[in-house]
């Protein structure tokens, strides 16, 4: 990358961390550390939210995934809004009511410290990992890219996001994620526009393009349990998905505890609500673009830096074969586009030259295949080839100066998310676990020393993670679906909260309960695409948890906001 | 505890209340649905027009 691109990502990096070490002035106990003493306003809380759910990831593959596969994932986030919309008048008044610091905390007033204990030692240990993963995805892309060692990448991301979420707390975090949200949004903007302008058709020819080789498909009403991204998996599935993740995952609760007001933390869910989706369809339709792009712009056969350096000296001869079969099939597909493009819509002329383009975009798409089942085989391991669409479109292609902005950008997305997780990995180990259990008379200064050093902990687990993920990519599967388990369930505990006559030790068995139904489905007894597992985790909970307090009888229970609540 | 920052906190004193008007909020929500309605819609434009 240019000297002045690396300078750009450094004037960056040293600023998120000045000003998180500025933002710790005045920080004098857990809750101005943990909750900014519940003083951020609606629009600070609401980027923050959106800045923490848009991950490097989304930057990376989301835009890799809209050029691979069109609009159809924006499916998923169908139920987003719906969800933003119940937990307003539910859990958000619930858990500000409580004036409680951790989600779990309130489940130890509802039910018992048995229940508390378990979901926030799941969200340690889910949280812990998949943060780790989150570092590991954009550093993996990095070192394949730079050529740098993955350890390297990992510090890159990973250290200056502990010192400025360790020494600033929440406040650092919110006004970090405020900033990277605006770099993130513009970035974004600037590369729709470098598309436009140097995609040599008409915006409307490189949508019929687009059009033709199914890359605008958004519905898909079927309704079918083992098809991932349809209407119905998104608006159900999806909206259970986000009911858990928004209600219940301390990373996001933490986000609207630290709002001034009730009216204030719905309002910053309800502008997540208002821009999720068209944000969502804008980083796919960038994927969509740099798609159509490359059809005039001829892309490497592997887009994977490492992969192609790998068959190249592995396999020079196959590679060659495949790359003079690329360079005939590619050039008839351009050829093609350009028909197509200039044809428009509705004409039996444009109905010919979008079936010739989709014949030769079938031929283009098959030497893909075979020469990412060649670097799988060479490399022994899965290409992910799609993660690295982007980043070769941004190096190679875009004006000096912002390659190097949307590189901060994506540091940016990951640095945001991160910073939320370890945030809220720290707040709950120190509040559901070291002041519960080990030291409840713990002082503020004390409790402020602990939380820092929580924080620092976590982020060394999770670069730890990250180093070991990046080179291991089943783990990672293995700690997603891991995570899936219980992600419903402890959505259902929440849920059974809200049922008067819930009590306990039912919830607690309802929870394992959810957990075991959500393992079941998870390998495929039976077979349910994970979307749906929220929903089967939920309800199994809230029907066993119901079902068991119904026989065990109606014993005394504290209500939600019950004034002789324990409070810790 | 202290509350650094010193913000109003109006609404959530004595627990669940919030003192926003409750014709706000459902303004708000309206807003809200017919901004996705409208996304939704652009998105079904995209994909109908351009589809061969």
């Amino acid at each position: 990358m240019h000297p002045v691109n690396w300078i750009i990502v450094i004037v960056y990096l040293v600023y998120v961390v000045g000003d998180g070490i500025r933002r710790s002035r005045g920080t004098t106990d857990v809750e101005g550390y943990f909750l900014a003493g519940r003083s951020l306003p609606w629009w600070a809380v609401g980027l923050s939210v959106m800045a923490t759910q848009l991950s490097a990831v989304t930057m990376i593959g989301t835009t890799g995934q809209g050029a691979t596969d069109g609009m159809r994932f924006v499916q998923f986030y169908f139920g987003l809004p719906i969800a933003m919309i119940i937990l307003g008048v539910t859990i958000v008044p619930l858990l500000r009511g409580a004036q409680v610091f951790t989600a779990y905390e309130y489940l130890e007033r509802r039910f018992n410290a048995p229940t508390r204990s378990l979901t926030a030692f799941l969200f340690l240990c889910s949280r812990g990992m998949s943060c780790g993963a989150i570092i590991a995805a954009p550093a993996v892309v990095f070192s394949a890219v730079f050529g740098w060692d993955i350890p390297y990448t990992v510090a890159l991301i990973g250290i200056p996001t502990i010192i400025y979420t360790m020494i600033g707390g929440v406040q650092a975090v919110t006004w970090a994620d405020v900033k990277q949200m605006v770099l993130i949004v513009a970035a974004l903007f600037a590369i729709v526009i470098v598309l436009l302008v140097r995609i040599p058709v008409s915006p409307a020819g490189a949508l019929h393009i687009a059009g033709a080789a199914g890359r605008l498909k958004t519905f898909d009403f079927s309704f079918n349990l083992t098809e991932t991204y349809t209407f119905w998996s998104g608006i159900l599935g999806g909206l259970f998905l986000m009911l858990s993740y928004f209600g219940t995952d301390q990373s996001q609760v933490q986000r609207y505890l630290s709002a001034r007001s009730v009216s204030e933390a719905r309002t910053s869910l309800l502008m997540s609500a208002y821009w999720k989706i068209p944000l969502q369809a804008l980083v796919l339709l960038i994927g969509v673009l740099v798609f159509v792009f490359y059809i005039f712009q001829r892309p490497p056969l592997l887009y994977n830096p490492a992969h192609e350096s790998a068959v190249r000296a592995a396999a020079p001869s196959e590679l060659v074969a495949l790359e003079t079969k690329y360079e005939a099939a590619w050039s008839q597909r351009e050829a093609a586009a350009r028909a197509l493009a200039a044809a428009g819509r509705g004409s039996s002329v444009a109905q010919t030259a979008a079936a010739a383009f989709r014949s030769r975009e079938a031929e283009v798409s098959a030497v893909r295949s075979d020469a990412l089942e060649l670097a799988g085989t060479v490399t022994d391991e899965s290409s992910r080839d799609v993660n690295y669409i982007i980043p070769q479109f941004v190096l190679s292609q875009l004006p000096l100066g912002m390659a190097g902005i949307f590189i901060a950008a994506i540091m940016a997305a990951a640095m945001s998310s991160i910073a939320a997780e370890l945030n809220s990995l720290s707040t709950s180990t120190v509040v559901d676990f070291y002041r519960r259990w080990y030291r409840p008379d713990a002082s503020q200064a004390g409790l402020l020393v602990v939380s820092r050093l929580a924080t620092g902990f976590w982020g060394i687990v999770a670069c730890v993670v990250a180093t070991y993920a990046a080179t291991l990519g089943s783990l990672i599967e293995v700690v997603n679906r891991f995570g899936s388990f219980f992600y419903g369930s402890i959505l259902g505990v929440f849920l059974l909260a809200m049922v008067p006559f819930a009590r306990g030790w039912p919830a607690f068995i309802g929870l394992l309960a959810g957990m075991s139904a959500v393992a079941a489905v998870s390998f495929g007894a039976p077979d349910v695409s994970f979307l749906w597992h929220n929903v089967i985790g939920a309800l199994t909970v809230l029907l066993v948890g119901m079902l068991l307090s119904a026989l065990t009888g109606r014993g005394s229970t504290l209500l939600p906001g019950d004034a002789s609540a324990r409070t810790q | 505890m202290s509350h650094p920052g010193g913000a109003a906190r109006s609404d959530d004193a004595g627990g669940h209340a919030d003192t926003a008007p409750p014709g706000e909020f459902r303004r708000t929500l309206v807003r809200v649905m017919t901004m996705q309605v409208i996304a939704l819609a652009l998105l079904w434009l995209l994909q109908e027009w351009f589809s061969h």
